[in-house]
């Protein structure tokens, strides 16, 4: 127990002693931290920018003048029971017409054209979205049968079928992207933070020879290295969440203002997951790289 | 109390540091180990220290075989012994105070009683008030002071001593050796590895010769010859 707390009092001592060491340690820390941040706002952004797209597509359904109601609610039955359908509605002929006439009010030969046709031409209409824009399809396939095709005259998807293939495949890259270029920041970020801390040991190789011929243990010259990284870490971990919250989300934020994202609410939502795994993680990292920088030294 | 049987070592196949060294040294000597550079000197305080290893032979310190000591068994070797060097090997970081203190915190030692002891040990080495000096603080004659202060704070019964005076001036020479003569008059064999011909001569103890690796001469009451 006196050796656990000589340790403590021995990392903290040389955490102080070699403050400038310990500032540059921390500040290498931060930026690796706030970059790795940045990455997760910007995953999110990019995440939800894509998914503001997806909801402004929808599939109408064009039935049949004349089609019974009962028999509309059907297929809509059906469509609700998908599991790739997020929402259904439903707009009756009536408002079909209603709907086109308000739309064109201002064009006298349109509504000519509807007066001189009598009556409501149209039918009644089901828009539906689907969870995810890879889904179209395979609801577009299922209601591809006969039964559905004596009902539906039309489909709109036809009309943007390019669109939603472009969007869909914009889609799925931009998401590989992203997660190659986060997977290769962090790589970049452990790579630094190994060879800071890597440094920081070279500068003390004469001390832990010197330890080392007056008697002290490996355990006894690894830990404290070790415990004065956490303490890099701690310090580092707690200036990121008190730069990221005010400053850089805040900027986020703002500068996305246009679209349907809350990366604020985002991050206190996965505060936890988030900032404990950065912590867990550059806690492995830098006690990693202590020891295995430390040992180094304790092998010579 | 120190045995070398046969000891041999070689950096490369061409380059023998030792050749065949034998030497017995009792408890309570004050031995000086003379010899021009290359000879074999500071490798024989390295293998004594367990800081290297024999090829060849046998050591053995205080009736421990040490010529193929285990890596954890080296910390409890040297917290046996003690070791002061040319370049005094102070901690740059810790002051007066907790580089002496530092050697009994390695061996689990309580405060109340590092306190005391490094309190003493600063008296009899003459840096009493100084404390809370860092190295750096400190002339060379004093740093060489902490630097035995930390290798007899724990009481060892050997203390090597490798050229402690090569970067002292004359007045700062005589006090160490002094110093260490005072350490070896309270029954601590001392092994002194030194260059300087006037303070061998002046000790008038036991000298032993080194050349190629080989102990040349060995005299009781002897003098520097080369």
């Amino acid at each position: 127990m006196i050796s656990f707390f000589r340790m403590i009092k021995f990392a903290a001592q040389h955490f102080f002693r070699n403050f400038g060491l310990s500032v540059v340690s921390i500040i290498i820390l931060l930026l690796a931290l706030i970059s790795v941040n940045m990455f997760f706002g910007f995953n999110y952004v990019a995440d939800r920018a894509i998914q503001t797209v997806q909801d402004k597509i929808d599939l109408s359904l064009y039935f049949y003048q004349g089609i019974e109601e009962s028999e509309i609610a059907h297929v809509q039955e059906y469509l609700n029971a998908l599991s790739t359908v997020k929402s259904t509605e439903l707009v009756s002929a009536e408002q079909v017409l209603a709907n086109f006439q308000e739309k064109h009010k201002d064009n006298p030969d349109m509504m000519r054209s509807l007066t001189e046709v009598g009556g409501n031409p149209f039918g009644a209409m089901l828009i539906l979205k689907v969870n995810s824009i890879e889904d179209y399809n395979s609801v577009i396939a299922s209601l591809n049968s006969d039964v559905f095709n004596k009902l539906i005259e039309k489909r709109s998807y036809e009309n943007h079928e390019t669109a939603i293939r472009q969007l869909e495949s914009f889609s799925r890259n931009v998401k590989i992207g992203l997660l190659a270029f986060t997977l290769l920041f962090i790589f970049i970020s452990m790579l630094i933070v190994y060879n800071t801390v890597k440094v920081m040991i070279y500068n003390h190789r004469e001390e832990i020879q010197i330890m080392k011929l007056v008697g002290a243990s490996n355990k006894f010259i690894r830990w404290p290295f070790m415990i004065e990284g956490m303490f890099s870490v701690l310090i580092a971990v707690a200036l990121t969440i008190f730069i990221v919250y005010p400053f850089l989300l805040k900027f986020i934020q703002m500068y996305f203002s246009g679209l349907n994202v809350d990366v604020l609410s985002y991050f206190q939502t996965n505060f936890y997951l988030i900032f404990g795994g950065q912590l867990l993680g550059a806690l492995l990292l830098n006690t990693f790289s202590s020891s295995i920088a430390v040992g180094r030294y304790l092998n010579r | 109390m120190i045995k070398l049987r046969q000891v041999s070592k070689f950096y490369d196949p061409d380059v023998v540091a030792l050749n065949r060294l034998s030497l017995h040294i009792t408890p309570g000597e004050f031995v000086s180990i003379v010899g021009q550079s290359g000879t074999g000197k500071t490798t024989l305080i390295k293998l004594l220290t367990a800081e290297e290893k024999a090829d060849e032979g046998q050591i053995i310190i205080g009736g421990w075989d040490i010529s193929d000591i285990h890596k954890s068994d080296i910390p409890i070797l040297r917290r046996q012994i003690g070791i002061i060097f040319q370049d005094f090997k102070l901690l740059p970081n810790k002051t007066v105070e907790e580089n002496v203190s530092f050697a009994l915190q390695v061996c689990g030692v309580g405060s109340k009683q590092i306190n005391s002891l490094v309190d003493s040990m600063l008296k009899v080495v003459g840096l009493e008030g100084k404390h809370h000096r860092y190295p750096w603080q400190l002339s060379g004659g004093e740093k060489q002071r902490v630097s035995i202060a930390r290798a007899m704070i724990h009481r060892p019964k050997i203390l090597f001593a490798d050229e402690p005076t090569g970067n002292l001036d004359v007045l700062n020479t005589k006090e160490i050796i002094d110093l260490l003569q005072k350490i070896n008059q309270f029954g601590t064999t001392v092994v002194l590895v030194s260059h300087d011909r006037e303070i061998v001569n002046s000790l008038k103890k036991r000298v032993i010769t080194m050349e190629a690796g080989q102990v040349v001469n060995d005299q009781k009451v002897g003098r520097y010859i080369l």
